[in-house]
């Protein structure tokens, strides 16, 4: 029996009326509406990590955003601070807003750029399945499996490099891949420069500039033959090589040493040798182990089910008649992250802990986020391939994002707050700030061990004596009694290099331990040398 | 020889032409067989002893968690457990406003209390109890069938597929015990065929939709979640186009709205027994806090994280939130526990269910009728069950929180058998890990359930001092040292042959029953044109 009740829907009709021209509207607005969503997402999660604290849980967002003010504040501002442990884009581009106090200790000058980088990276995914024919339903959805990543929103809340590189990256891969498909030597141009700007943000990139110069190399090679690939190859790596031909002269000359960044005394592969004489490097050396910590990182940042859709995603694409095998090989590029992590782990570059798997806490975890892109863009390729499954899909995704987000699943979040990344120096920060805020007289201190104390005491960059300040650095660590009214260093610790030169100096002895604290000590001058410490900067403007 | 061919060629014609009833009660009489049980009334000081808990069928505190709800309403009319109830509960027993209450959806209770009452009046209140799960498992292998023969599968792959899902995956070992995966199966499988009968939904399937929707909550809550595709589709259906001249009307079935009063029974059950038990009628059963143990005044002095409470502790806690339980976070462990490890995994217990991807597969080039509606199931299921903290359901046999999964899996492995099944090559393979899933589900029905998880065996070992073993190798000690659970077994026959041999007849019938089925695919296959 049918109960004869039915009402007619009159809006439905006016839809189907005006479809042309709402489709019209749709698609000559969708970037812009898109833009403007992904802007408000991106600062309302800026302000909520700004709000909750958590936004410079990261131990090396402080450290980021030092880098970035002395550049403009301290005994010896310049460029020359920009160092040679990090790459320098991230700084360079902190430069402009870093000189005001709110946004260095705010962290917004540095998380500016990754949100920016954020809605770059978001609509680049969706520039990109819309340029290879994917439908509006799985662009949105590609949109949403990145964006809607409680890893993503708080990493472009912080001052860490990871979404520059990420928007970097996908720049020269989104030009890359759409030059396999129509040869335009304007988007090879365009993809060798965004590739050289992330040569300059992380290493990761220096991997994607080899993987994308064979790209180049072997699309040529087959269709034009060797001569041209050779020329092609040469014209692209000139430019996309050029960063790092710059930071090689940067070290070259600062430091005296082209493979400074490399093998120097606070390079990564310094600190690896350290963690491998400790017996905390198993990955070094063992495929296995350095692909299973891998992808167990990439799942954890991914909530596991997109990276499994992606997975699906990404044979399909490999198995779709509709595009070429140029066009297949380029995609592969979105996939450089996932070869160069495991390659670092293999090669003992890099150090990742996956707690509850391996090494018994929280390290580097966020390199899972590299694939954060390719993940969402197989994710969007899959969701238009299967047609039959697509609101299945969607729907079980959904079902997934929203227990991430009940559950405020951030692993990002942990490796800051409660992994090796974390520092919490609020303690000796505290003391310093309570004693020397309104007290005369500089603080000896080394920035390669104890940014977070710098940033987290609130003092101006100019009353802190460290490596980069030159004389001051020289004069104080010969005779700190003259220069020096407290010193923080980690006692007895010979790789804190205050220590190192402070504790053989003579004037160490008119020193007194004030405070002990996990992460440092702070030392204060005894009063009978008060009156013969310098307060003031002497030396003028150093080269 | 010729005799023994012509024979059998009887046998297999007889089966192909067999009627659905008649296969249903074969595999009933295999249940009842297989039945987890001890004879008699048991009283709550004889459901205490070791005879009854680890001996026998309430080794596991999910079976004595709903039994103990179920005795209490029927025994001491109440909600609330007496004393001596609550210690048989333990340690999943939930304490609220100064009661213990129960930590479970009440819904199995509830739909086993007739069996009980019943169970109780043939002296045997325990078997009786057990005997409706075994009611419900039934019922799935009917609608796994209909099913199957609604997507487009042949009657002999039909029969097959329910063979297969009730003999040869975990749901065989949780046919014959005090579970709620077979009811909440049963649902699952109800709202779809109502959803699938007809091709425009009638009032009555609407109104039944809403009915099993409600009804699935009070049965387990994760339900809430595997029912969401089917209330979904219902719900779409209320809406509907037509093309008139250039364009699309849509209406809306506003009358359909009537149907939504299914829901008011269960609600209000579901809703009452919440207000009851635990003070608001939106407050869940797990939510409210866990007493482990008792003292001997009756009184709570271990929660379940083995911490010692006290009854003002106990008072003053608070409830946790129902969906914190899930984390996308479980999931990488979750997977590989359900689908890949060697204690609980798919690929260890039920390998047969693998060969129904590429059903899945098959009818998704075809796009088969409700194809969307079930996959989402399945995925909810096996997506929702990983992002659980313990995928492995506590001591358990094979993933048992899959085998709704399993029901519906088993409707693709009906396609796939249909489709392939003249295939002889295909047959063969898909038959000997039939055979291989046949024989460890029905070692897990007439043993046991507890099977630690691997993480917890080093520890086991320990306070043991022996070796621990957390497969179905576990079922396997079990029977060698002459055991079962069964209570056909126990009752009749173990003065007759011992357990092995118990276990071998049983299986070689199955195995048997399975052959000819296999044979009978086969056949209809080949005269397929």
């Amino acid at each position: 029996m049918n109960i004869r009740t039915d009402i007619r829907l009159p809006i439905p009709s006016r839809i189907k009326r005006y479809k042309i021209p709402v489709q019209q509207f749709v698609r000559k607005h969708e970037p812009c509406a898109l833009a403007i969503v992904l802007s408000i997402v991106s600062v309302c999660f800026f302000i909520l990590y700004l709000s909750n604290g958590l936004g410079l849980a990261y131990n090396d967002a402080r450290s980021h955003l030092d880098i970035g003010r002395r550049v403009v504040e301290g005994l010896k501002p310049g460029l020359a601070q920009l160092g040679s442990v990090w790459l320098p884009l991230n700084h360079i581009l902190m430069i402009p807003a870093i000189w005001n106090d709110w946004m260095w200790h705010s962290g917004f000058s540095g998380a500016i750029q990754s949100m920016v980088s954020f809605v770059v990276t978001a609509m680049l995914i969706h520039r990109l399945l819309q340029r290879l024919g994917v439908r509006l339903l799985g662009r949105l959805l590609g949109i949403v499996v990145f964006a809607a990543n409680i890893n993503i929103l708080y990493l472009q809340s912080t001052a860490m490099t990871e979404l520059l590189l990420l928007s970097t990256m996908m720049l020269g891969v989104y030009e890359l891949i759409l030059w396999h498909k129509d040869h335009t030597i304007l988007r090879l141009v365009r993809s060798a420069f965004w590739i050289m700007t992330s040569t300059l943000v992380r290493y990761d990139g220096w991997f994607l500039l080899g993987y994308a110069a064979c790209l180049v190399f072997l699309e040529v090679v087959r269709k034009h033959g060797y001569r041209k690939a050779e020329g092609m190859t040469i014209l692209f790596v000139t430019l996309a090589a050029f960063g790092v031909f710059l930071w090689i002269m940067w070290n070259l000359l600062i430091f005296k040493d082209p493979l400074y960044f490399a093998l120097g005394p606070f390079s990564a592969h310094s600190q690896q040798s350290q963690m491998e004489a400790a017996g905390a490097l198993d990955t070094k050396h063992n495929w296995l182990l350095s692909s299973k910590v891998f992808l167990i990182a990439l799942l954890y940042n991914h909530y596991t089910y997109p990276v499994i859709l992606a997975g699906l995603g990404f044979i399909l694409l490999m198995s779709d008649k509709r595009f070429t095998l140029s066009i297949k090989l380029a995609a592969t590029s979105l996939l450089a992250p996932l070869i160069f992590n495991i390659l670092a782990l293999y090669l003992g570059f890099s150090v990742l802990f996956v707690q509850g798997y391996f090494g018994g806490t929280w390290f580097n975890v966020r390199y899972g986020i590299m694939l954060a892109p390719a993940v969402a863009f197989f994710c969007g390729y899959l969701v238009d391939r299967l047609v039959h499954v697509r609101w299945v899909i969607i729907g079980t995704l959904a079902l997934v994002l929203f227990f991430a987000f009940v559950n405020q699943d951030a692993v990002t979040i942990d490796d800051a707050r409660v992994g090796s990344s974390q520092k919490n120096v609020s303690e000796v920060s505290g003391y310093l700030h309570e004693h020397a805020s309104h007290t005369k007289g500089f603080i000896l201190i080394s920035a390669a061990s104890h940014d977070a104390i710098i940033f987290s005491s609130g003092l101006p960059m100019i009353r802190f004596i460290h490596e980069g300040t030159g004389k001051y650095w020289e004069s104080a660590t010969t005779s700190p009694d003259r220069w020096a009214r407290w010193i923080v260093m980690r006692t007895y610790d010979d790789n804190d290099l205050t220590w190192k030169a402070v504790s053989e100096s003579t004037g160490f002895a008119a020193y007194t331990r004030v405070a002990e604290y996990p992460f440092a000590d702070v030392y204060e001058l005894k009063s009978e040398y008060l009156p013969y410490v310098n307060t003031e900067p002497v030396y003028g403007k150093q080269k | 020889m010729n005799k023994i061919y012509f024979i059998m060629n009887k046998i297999i014609a007889a089966f192909s032409g067999l009627h659905i009833p008649g296969v249903l009660i074969l595999c009933f009489v295999l249940l009842i067989i297989s039945l987890r049980g001890i004879g008699g009334n048991p009283t709550m000081d004889q459901l205490r002893t070791k005879t009854y808990r680890e001996d026998g069928p309430f080794e596991l505190s999910p079976e004595r968690g709903r039994f103990a709800l179920t005795y209490s309403l029927v025994e001491d009319k109440s909600v609330f457990f007496s004393i001596p109830v609550a210690r048989f509960a333990t340690p999943d027993l939930g304490f609220w406003n100064g009661n213990y209450v129960s930590l479970f959806a009440p819904g199995v209770s509830l739909l086993v209390s007739p069996g009980y009452v019943i169970g109780k009046m043939l002296g045997n209140s325990q078997v009786g109890t057990f005997a409706v799960i075994s009611l419900f498992a039934i019922l799935n292998v009917f609608l796994i069938i209909r099913l199957s023969l609604r997507i487009g599968a042949s009657k002999p792959a039909g029969i097959l597929a329910g063979l297969l899902f009730l003999f040869a995956t975990p749901a065989y070992a949780y046919a014959v015990n005090l579970y709620q995966h077979h009811i909440s199966t049963c649902i699952i499988l109800l709202g779809i065929w109502l959803l699938l009968k007809q091709t425009v939904i009638s009032w009555k399937s609407h109104f039944g939709i809403w009915f099993l929707c409600a009804l699935s909550v009070l049965v387990d809550y994760p339900n809430f979640f595997f029912m969401a595709p089917i209330a979904i589709q219902a719900a779409t259906s209320f809406i509907f186009s037509k093309k008139i001249r250039m364009h699309t009307a849509y209406y809306f079935k506003a009358g359909r709205l009537i149907t939504l009063i299914g829901v008011i029974i269960p609600a209000s059950i579901f809703l009452i027994f919440n207000t009851i038990s635990y003070g608001s009628p939106t407050r869940l059963s797990g939510t409210v806090p866990y007493v482990a143990q008792l003292d001997e005044f009756g009184q709570p002095v271990k929660s379940r994280e083995g911490q010692d409470v006290t009854l003002e502790d106990l008072k003053t806690a608070g409830t946790q939130s129902a969906v914190t339980f899930f984390n996308p976070r479980f999931a990488v462990n979750g997977l590989y526990i359900h689908l890949f490890s060697p204690d609980r995994g798919v690929v260890m217990y039920t390998p047969i269910m693998i060969v129904a991807l590429f059903g899945l597969i098959a009818a998704y080039r075809r796009n088969t009728a409700g194809y969307q509606l079930m996959t989402s199931v399945i995925l909810i299921i096996i997506l929702l069950y990983s992002m659980w903290g313990d995928p492995w359901g506590g001591w358990a046999f094979g993933s048992r929180y899959l085998i709704p999964a399993f029901a519906l899996l088993s409707i693709f492995l009906a396609y796939i058998l249909t489709m392939w099944g003249k295939y002889l090559f295909f047959l063969i393979a898909v038959f000997t890990i039939s055979l291989y899933s046949i024989w460890v589900n029905t070692l897990g029905a007439i043993t046991t359930s507890a099977i630690p998880p691997q993480v917890q065996v080093l520890e086991l070992e320990k306070i043991s001092g022996v070796e621990q073993k957390y497969t179905y190798m576990r079922n396997y000690d079990y029977i060698l040292g002459n055991r079962s659970k069964s209570y056909v077994y126990n009752t009749f026959l173990s003065h007759t042959f011992s357990a092995y041999h118990f276990f071998m007849l049983l299986f070689t019938s199955i195995a048997l029953l399975a052959t000819v089925s296999f044979v009978s695919v086969y056949r209809s296959n080949r005269k397929m044109p």
